[in-house]
């Protein structure tokens, strides 16, 4: 029975963590930026520009996209299969790859079987392998014009929010294959520099939260220490009805009392032999052999 | 072309390829320097383990070569066996695993026993942004004095996992100076102890602390990752590592893979750490004055450390009854050089009186220090990298 609970446990406890595995890879993949009507942008590799699907891997890990599906069409999932045994379908941390939405699927993986439609609003999907599960998905504006793309404001931002850029301003950049929220210096030392030249504050909230970490540390441990100790009293006040027979005063007796008797037991006939137990006051609390290593020699 | 010429020209090759034609003023210093860390370790016996790997690693990255024939030797050009090796140092994944082996080596009990000396673990942490401040005044960007700041927390993993990911250019000489400083313990700390502290004071005697049961030892690794970690994720590689080692060593069913990771695993690490780390001082790129501001930066640290730890420890006696005062000896060795720093408060507590034996008191706060100062390196890469 105790077997049959562990391997029930087991099983609790892998049913709990398999949807958290599995949200990790391929389901982190999202539509980053879409442009519809391409006029003057990315030339594919055939010379032709046409309509383009952004695709990120916001992860820290490369991911392989192959077996994935892209679709134009909600009733139809699996429009589009990313085919298998092309190297370049590994995306690498933070990258990402752009699909032509040009119905051309013999120019390459990353040509759609499929294309948008300017003047229209245009679902666009990525499904799982299973062709069920749907990993991310947009639907771009009927009004979206010419040479304008539609992006998220933060590479796939978990609460997204979608723009319009026409490559007016840095803010507005049309990035195909680039990040949409373009990162400048590192903008945390930029502000510590100004906020805090003389580090005051980050000493301060630094010293405060090892303190408080180690602190928390501490009160835990002290906490269970008093917890044990009136749980001890009970123990020792509980042992004299066990038994009327006097109880030995302390571990060292009962061991010296064994020694005694397994002496006797083994030198039966050695006659008049004396034993002397010696307490040994050295431990690692008292002894100076234990002190590890020695000093450097001066 | 005769035989002679085309002899004198592939001599001449031959000598261009050697490394006293690429010889510089600054490879020799270096290898001046490697030498004395080796006469260090070997004569004087200061921290052998540490100082004859980075020193004959700074031999071995100071020999000088042509870098333009792309020979694929140089521990900085890709492919190259050094290199390779070099990528625990430059990914950070050689302090994890020294770290599994500190846990795997070190007995926790002292501080279950005693809790509050945690806190002289944490006080001593302010080495740290006590050198940060003072490396903010001299003029070094924000992430760059977190990097060098944390040498005051005499952990060298610690300080080359910190400097690899805020500023990877000066993870030579921040390492190296870790090292240096943790193998100067025993220099640098007693004049401090002595100065900071009165006769009356350090012949204080502490109590034995009580027994640890076994259930606390296990639970402390666990209890100590999930509090500390929840609080300071960014440390989770380092305090992860530390707590899962001493969870291999505590827990009574894993001795095998906790003796690996104490002894076979620590050992291989701290040679390819400490090669690797000695051959990073390329003269080229770790002789510039910003190395010597370093230098007397982490010496600076770990005085503020050593001397906020033992006044911490005065500080925290006048609250404590008079049956608990602790030594402030002991304060010192909130630092994390373990079990260097715990081992000189032992030696001098016995200096004044021959049987006050401090060692396993002063290995509290010097466990503490090792958690302090990776919570600490957890703050300063979540706030600047």
């Amino acid at each position: 029975m105790k077997t049959l609970g562990k391997i029930t446990a087991l099983f609790a406890a892998l049913i709990i963590a398999a949807p958290a595995a599995m949200g990790q890879g391929r389901k982190e993949l999202r539509i980053n930026e879409v442009m519809i009507d391409n006029q003057t942008f990315i030339i594919d590799n055939y010379g032709n520009r046409g309509a383009w699907i952004e695709v990120i891997n916001p992860t820290h890990a490369a991911i392989e996209i192959n077996s994935i599906y892209l679709t134009n069409d909600p009733e139809k999932p699996t429009k589009y299969f990313v085919p298998r045994g092309d190297a370049d379908t590994k995306v690498g941390k933070g990258q990402s790859v752009i699909f032509h939405a040009d119905n051309q699927p013999n120019h390459g993986t990353f040509h759609l079987n499929f294309s948008l439609t300017p003047g229209q609003d245009n679902f666009i999907a990525i499904y799982d392998a299973d062709g069920i599960n749907l990993i991310d998905s947009v639907t771009v504006p009927a009004s979206l014009t010419a040479n304008c793309s539609y992006a998220r404001t933060v590479d796939a931002d978990g609460n997204p929010v979608w723009e319009v850029r026409d490559d007016s301003s840095e803010a507005k950049a049309i990035t195909p294959g680039g990040s949409n929220d373009i990162k400048g210096p590192n903008n945390k030392i930029k502000q510590f520099k100004e906020m805090d030249s003389h580090g005051f504050a980050m000493s301060g909230t630094a010293m405060t939260i090892v303190f408080g970490a180690l602190l928390v540390l501490c009160l835990c441990f002290i906490m269970m220490q008093i917890r044990k100790q009136p749980k001890k009293k009970e123990q020792v006040a509980e042992t004299p009805k066990q038994s009327d027979s006097p109880q030995p005063e302390n571990d060292a007796e009962v061991a010296a009392a064994i020694a005694m008797a397994l002496h006797q037991h083994l030198n039966a006939g050695v006659g008049n032999s004396r034993l002397t137990i010696t307490h040994n006051p050295s431990s690692a609390w008292t002894s100076k052999i234990q002190a590890m290593r020695q000093l450097p020699r001066k | 072309m005769n035989f002679i010429d085309f002899i004198i020209g592939n001599l001449t090759k031959f000598w261009e390829l050697t490394g006293f034609s690429h010889a510089e003023p600054g490879n020799l210093i270096m290898i001046a320097v490697g030498l004395f860390f080796i006469w260090l370790a070997i004569k004087k016996n200061f921290e052998p383990m540490l100082l004859v790997p980075i020193g004959f690693g700074i031999l071995i990255g100071n020999i000088p070569f042509d870098t333009a024939a792309g020979l694929e030797i140089g521990i900085y050009e890709e492919g190259s066996v050094l290199n390779i090796l070099y990528n625990g140092v430059a990914a950070g994944w050689y302090p994890p695993l020294i770290f599994l082996g500190i846990g795997a080596m070190t007995d926790f009990s002292a501080l279950i026993a005693n809790p509050k000396l945690m806190l002289v673990g944490a006080a001593a942490q302010f080495g740290i942004f006590g050198a940060y401040m003072v490396a903010l005044l001299l003029g070094f960007d924000p992430d760059q004095a977190g990097a060098i700041a944390i040498i005051g927390g005499a952990d060298g993993p610690t300080a080359i996992f910190l400097s690899g990911k805020l500023a990877p250019n000066l993870m030579g000489a921040i390492a190296v100076s870790a090292y240096s400083y943790m193998a100067l313990v025993p220099v640098i700390q007693p004049p401090i102890m002595r100065l900071l502290t009165t006769k009356k004071e350090r012949l204080i005697r502490m109590k034995p602390a009580r027994k640890v049961s076994q259930n606390e030892k296990i639970i402390f690794p666990i209890v100590g990752l999930l509090l500390t970690c929840f609080i300071v994720p960014t440390a989770l590689p380092l305090l992860g590592m530390l707590f899962f080692g001493n969870l291999l060593r505590e827990c009574g069913v894993t001795n095998r893979l906790a003796k690996t990771a104490s002894n076979a695993l620590t050992d291989i690490v701290t040679i390819l750490l400490g090669m690797t780390v000695g051959a990073s001082t390329q003269a080229s790129q770790f002789l510039t004055p910003e190395t010597i501001g370093i230098f007397a930066l982490g010496f600076m640290a770990f005085i503020i450390a050593s001397t906020s730890g033992v006044l911490f420890v005065k500080i925290f006696n006048l609250v404590l009854p008079k049956s608990k005062k602790i030594n402030p000896l002991i304060g010192n060795a909130g630092v994390s050089a373990v079990p260097m720093a715990a081992r000189i408060s032992n030696n001098l507590g016995l200096e004044y009186d021959p049987n006050n034996y401090l060692l396993m008191h002063a290995m509290g706060p010097n466990v503490a220090g090792v958690i302090g100062s990776a919570v600490a390196a957890g703050v300063l890469l979540g706030f600047l990298a």
